[in-house]
Formats: C-alpha cells, sequence, structure tokens
C-alpha cells in the first residue's frame, strides 16, 4: 500500500488490534517487514541511520529511563543525535519549555504525572527538529485540562510545517486534531480523507443506542414513533435498544422524551460510538 | 522483489559488523549505562555483596589459615593465606562469583531495555545498532571489570596478610587482574550471546555456572576440562603465580600454556560479542 502523509497533522484511526501501533514500527524501523519491503521518505527504515534522522517516534508505552531528571533524558537522546552536550541541552531545554514542562525539568521522571510523561515522550521525538513525526497514542492518560494543551500543541507543531501521523483508537481525540485521517483495520488501510466523509459513510448506516431505563417497554413504545429510528427491541426487563438512521436527530427527540416522560435512565451507550462498530460498518 | 540467500547474508553482515556508529554518538548511552550500573540501588549493591563473600570467608577463618595448605595436587611453593586466596580464586572467584556477576550485567544489555520497554528510545536514534550494543558491552564490561579487581584486590591483602607481607607478591596482583578481565570478557561475550538470543538466558547461564563450572568441570578431570573457562583461567594465572597443576591431571589432559589459554578465552569472548551483533541487527524485539 501506498500512503500520503502530507504537512500538518493525519490522523491514523483504528480500534485496538488494527495494526497502528505494528505500521508506526515497521515505519520508525524498529520492526522489519517479514515480506515485501517499506519505504518511507523514500529510505528503508531499518537500522537505517540516515532515516532515523528525519524522524521521530513517540512510543506507545509509559516506559522511561526512570532515574534520569526529564532534562537529563531529553538531553541524552538530545546528544544521541550527533549533538554536542551544550546544544543538546539548550535545545531539550527549549523543548521542554514549549511542552510545558519547565518548573519540571530537574525532577526524577519517576516522580512524573502520566501527562507529564506523555509529554517527555513527545519532547524526545521533536528535541533534534525531525520532519516527520510519529505519535503513537499520545493523549492516553491526559486529563481533559492536558488533552486540550496536547492538541494545541501538537496543531502548533503542524503549523510549522512538520508532517506528523497521529495514531489513536479515540475517533473524538483525532477530529480535534485534524480533519485528514486514515483509517487502518486488521493491518490494510480501508479508507483515508476527510474524516467528515468518513462519518457522513458512518451516518449512512443504522446506529444503535441501549438504554438501561425502569420501565423500557413503555420508551420502546415511544421510540416506535421518533423519526429515523429503524427497529426497537426489549431484550430484557432494564434494557431498551434502537436503531436509528438519524443519529443527531435521535438523541434530541430521546432527550426530550426522557424528561416529558420522567424516565429514570440508568444507562445509556451506544455500541457505535466505538471505533470497532465503525470499521464493521466500513468493511461490509 | 525476493532477495537470494547470498543477498540476505550480505545484507545481515554488512548490519552487524558498520563501522562507524552512523551521523549520531553513542558515547551518551555508554556513559548513561556505565553510570547506571555503578549507581543502581538495587543490584549492584548486591553483587558486589556477593563478591565479598570470599573476603567474609577469609575474616571468619583467618585464625586457621595460617598453615593452609593447597587443595587437589597442584605444585606450589605457596601456603598459608596466599594458598588460601589462589584456591579461593580458582574454586569461588572464577567458576561462581564473577561468571554470575557478567552475567546479572551481560543479559541486561538488551534484556533491560526490553522488558523496560524504552528500546524505541535508543533503536529510533540515528545510530547502528550493533554500536548501541557495543557501547553498552564496553559499559558492562568496564563496570563488571572495576567490581571484580575491588573485589580480588581486597580479599587478596586480606588473605595474603594472614601468613606474610602481601606486598611481597604484589606483582602477582596484575596476573589476577589480567585473569579477571580475561574472564569477564570470556563470559561476558557468551552470556550477551544469550541474553539478547533468549528470554530465559538467566536459568541457562546459572545452570552453566553452578552444574558445569563449578560441578562437573571439577569431578570429571579428563579431556572434559577442555570445555570449562576455569581451566583455562588457571592455567593462565599459573604463570603468573609459579604454580603448576599437578601430575595426575597433566597425564590425563595437556594444560595449555599462558599464551593459548589467554588466546582461548579471547577467541570465546569475541566470538560471543560478534555473534550477539548478529543477532542484534537482524532480530525484532517485541517494543
Amino acid at each position: 500500500m501506498t500512503l500520503e502523509v502530507p504537512r500538518g497533522v493525519t490522523g491514523l484511526l483504528g480500534p485496538n488490534g488494527a495494526g497502528k501501533s505494528t505500521f508506526l514500527k515497521l515505519c520508525t524501523g524498529l520492526v522489519k517487514a517479514s515480506k515485501g519491503s517499506i519505504s518511507v521518505l523514500g529510505q528503508d527504515p531499518w537500522n537505517n541511520p540516515k532515516f532515523l534522522r528525519r524522524i521521530g517516534l513517540a512510543p506507545e508505552h509509559d516506559a522511561f529511563y526512570e532515574s534520569l531528571t526529564g532534562l537529563e533524558f531529553v538531553t541524552m537522546l538530545a546528544r544521541m543525535q550527533g549533538t554536542s552536550k551544550f546544544k543538546a541541552e539548550r535545545r531539550a531545554k527549549d523543548v521542554l519549555e514549549q511542552v510545558r514542562l519547565t518548573p519540571h525539568v530537574n525532577r526524577r521522571i519517576a516522580t512524573y504525572s502520566k501527562g507529564m510523561r506523555q509529554r517527555v515522550k513527545i519532547a524526545q521525538a521533536i528535541v533534534h527538529d525531525p520532519e516527520l513525526l510519529f505519535l503513537d497514542e499520545p493523549l492516553t492518560g491526559t486529563d481533559p485540562v492536558g488533552r486540550r494543551e496536547m492538541i494545541d500543541f501538537i496543531k502548533g507543531l503542524a503549523k510549522q510545517g512538520k508532517s506528523i501521523l497521529v495514531s489513536s483508537h479515540v475517533l473524538y481525540e483525532v477530529e480535534a486534531m485534524t480533519p485528514n485521517i486514515l483509517l487502518i483495520h486488521r493491518g490494510r488501510v480501508i479508507a483515508e480523507g476527510d474524516i467528515h466523509q468518513i462519518r457522513e459513510l458512518i451516518d449512512e448506516h443504522p446506529h444503535n443506542v441501549r438504554i438501561e431505563v425502569d420501565r423500557p417497554r413503555d420508551l420502546a413504545a415511544h421510540l416506535v414513533g421518533l423519526p429515523g429510528v429503524v427497529t426497537v427491541r426489549v431484550p430484557d426487563e432494564a434494557h431498551v435498544e434502537a436503531e436509528t438512521r438519524k443519529p443527531d436527530e435521535f438523541y434530541q427527540r430521546l432527550q426530550d422524551l426522557l424528561q416529558r416522560e420522567r424516565h429514570n435512565v440508568v444507562a445509556l451507550t451506544s455500541p457505535d460510538d466505538n471505533l470497532e462498530s465503525v470499521f464493521r460498518y466500513l468493511v461490509k | 522483489m525476493t532477495m537470494t540467500t547470498f543477498e540476505r547474508v550480505r545484507d545481515i553482515l554488512r548490519d552487524s559488523f558498520r563501522p562507524t556508529a552512523g551521523p549520531g554518538t553513542v558515547w551518551p548511552l555508554f556513559w548513561f549505562s556505565f553510570k547506571s550500573i555503578l549507581l543502581s540501588r538495587k543490584k549492584t549493591p548486591l553483587l558486589l555483596l556477593f563478591l565479598m563473600i570470599p573476603l567474609a570467608l577469609t575474616l571468619m577463618l583467618a585464625s586457621t589459615l595460617d598453615d593452609y595448605t593447597p587443595q587437589g595436587d597442584d605444585v606450589t611453593s605457596a601456603y598459608g593465606g596466599r594458598a588460601w586466596f589462589q584456591d579461593i580464586l580458582s574454586q569461588v572467584f572464577f567458576p561462581l562469583l564473577i561468571p554470575i556477576v557478567t552475567a546479572a550485567y551481560a543479559t541486561a544489555v538488551i534484556g533491560e531495555e526490553v522488558e523496560g520497554k524504552t528500546l524505541p528510545y535508543v533503536f529510533t536514534r540515528p545510530v547502528y545498532r550493533n554500536w548501541i550494543v557495543i557501547s553498552k558491552s564496553a559499559a558492562f564490561l568496564l563496570a563488571s571489570a572495576i567490581l571484580g579487581i575491588v573485589a580480588v584486590t581486597a580479599t587478596y591483602f586480606v588473605a595474603v596478610s594472614i601468613t606474610e607481607d602481601p606486598f611481597r607478591h604484589v606483582d602477582e596482583l596484575f596476573g589476577y587482574w589480567s585473569a579477571v578481565g580475561l574472564t569477564i570478557f570470556a563470559t561476558g561475550g557468551l552470556f550477551l550471546l544469550l541474553g539478547v538470543s533468549m528470554k530465559p538466558a538467566m536459568i541457562l547461564i546459572a545452570t552453566y555456572t553452578f552444574v558445569w563450572e563449578t560441578f562437573f568441570s571439577n569431578l570429571i578431570p579428563s579431556s572434559i576440562l577442555k570445555y570449562s573457562f576455569v581451566w583455562y583461567e588457571r592455567a593462565y594465572i599459573n604463570s603468573f603465580i609459579g604454580r603448576e597443576a599437578g601430575f595426575g591431571i597433566r597425564l590425563l589432559v595437556d594444560v595449555p600454556g599462558p599464551t593459548e589459554a589467554a588466546m582461548t578465552l579471547l577467541v570465546v569472548g569475541v566470538v560471543g560479542f560478534l555473534s550477539s551483533l548478529v543477532v542484534v541487527s537482524m532480530r525484532d524485539y517485541n517494543v
């Protein structure tokens, strides 16, 4: 397959186990292609320092040399790029400031919060100013504020002209960063392009909603009359399941209905909100 | 495009023995690894304590070592504390303590990075993989040598001073140090290869050290000794300390000269290290 990662952020989306991390490992030379060949930036990534100089990777795992401080960690990896100690330290301080870690740079990484650790990972990936950046699930473990900051930071990097491939299994995370996505499933890219087109594609398929409620049969009777509803089921005495072709309108009407009829809703879930359902639709 | 076997082998060998590190440098990784080993709060103090067991034993038995005579049928003029030190060196340090310390560090070169999932950080720097292994190996060899030499030297001074002035035979120390170095190099190469090739390497190492070197190689004095590190270490060190293998041993097996013994240990180490470079350059680790 051939993929184009233009300047800016490209989202690599897929459910858990879709092959996103393996794809990134192949692209960054961590894993060797067992069949065929791979070329990124026109080069084979495997054990290729000239190529590695041009890329940065923030890996998925929450793993560090815990005994080092944030500054020591980023400086050491910057020095391995072939930069002098003085320049490496200055550059490390710069990028740690960019990820808003300046007050904590002299603390050991072992004492960092999850969000701070994610930021150190990004700092080491950009310390040598790579042209192509791979971020594997960069928002995992960040709190809502940290998430917002990280998204803005990644978008800021994109504005500087970098090409960034961000993997995620959470659609709305990627949506907040970029409209440009690649959908990957079972190791294959099954769709690429604008996220809104994908969303439209998704919306053509009936959307499932499962509601845990006190009087499921009463609610089911009311749901049948809503526009776009295809089927309504009461699988047991606590749940209603509905299928709709107009999810936005359905949710709006449902809210009104629940208030008017004074239903006590325990939980409302939509299996379609997770990417696995999206991919099931697309694969069909 | 399908590669021929020849092309595959050529690529593997080219990747394994890259003469330069690449556009990047591995010095920071060497220093980091070296400092991490020496400043480790758990592993190194524990291994150092382990290496000090002979010293503790010597102190405990000090009052009984005055008229100690060498074990086995080795021919030597040494007696008392000096003979005790020579025996403890060949019976405890060489077959057991030094290999275990070296193995603990050698297997961690890639193993700890894989376990800690930190390998992606170093493998995505612009340096060839063989140089990552070379730098980390240099760090563990140097650290093991420092620990080994400190323990052997301390034990030497304490043991020999029981019966005589330890400075009288201080030139022997250079022989002991070089023997420690050769032992670390040979066992380091072997255990590095095990560490980069397989996960349960420690089990093999323990089996080798406890069962083979300390048990069978001492029990079966025949040509099987040729497959024992200790055999060559003893042959090497004996030339420095005026000690000779006994008649019984010499009847059963050719005792190598010091050069042959040193070369054998060096070759084992070199083969181990070079093979490790090949393994790391072609293997995918679960990172």
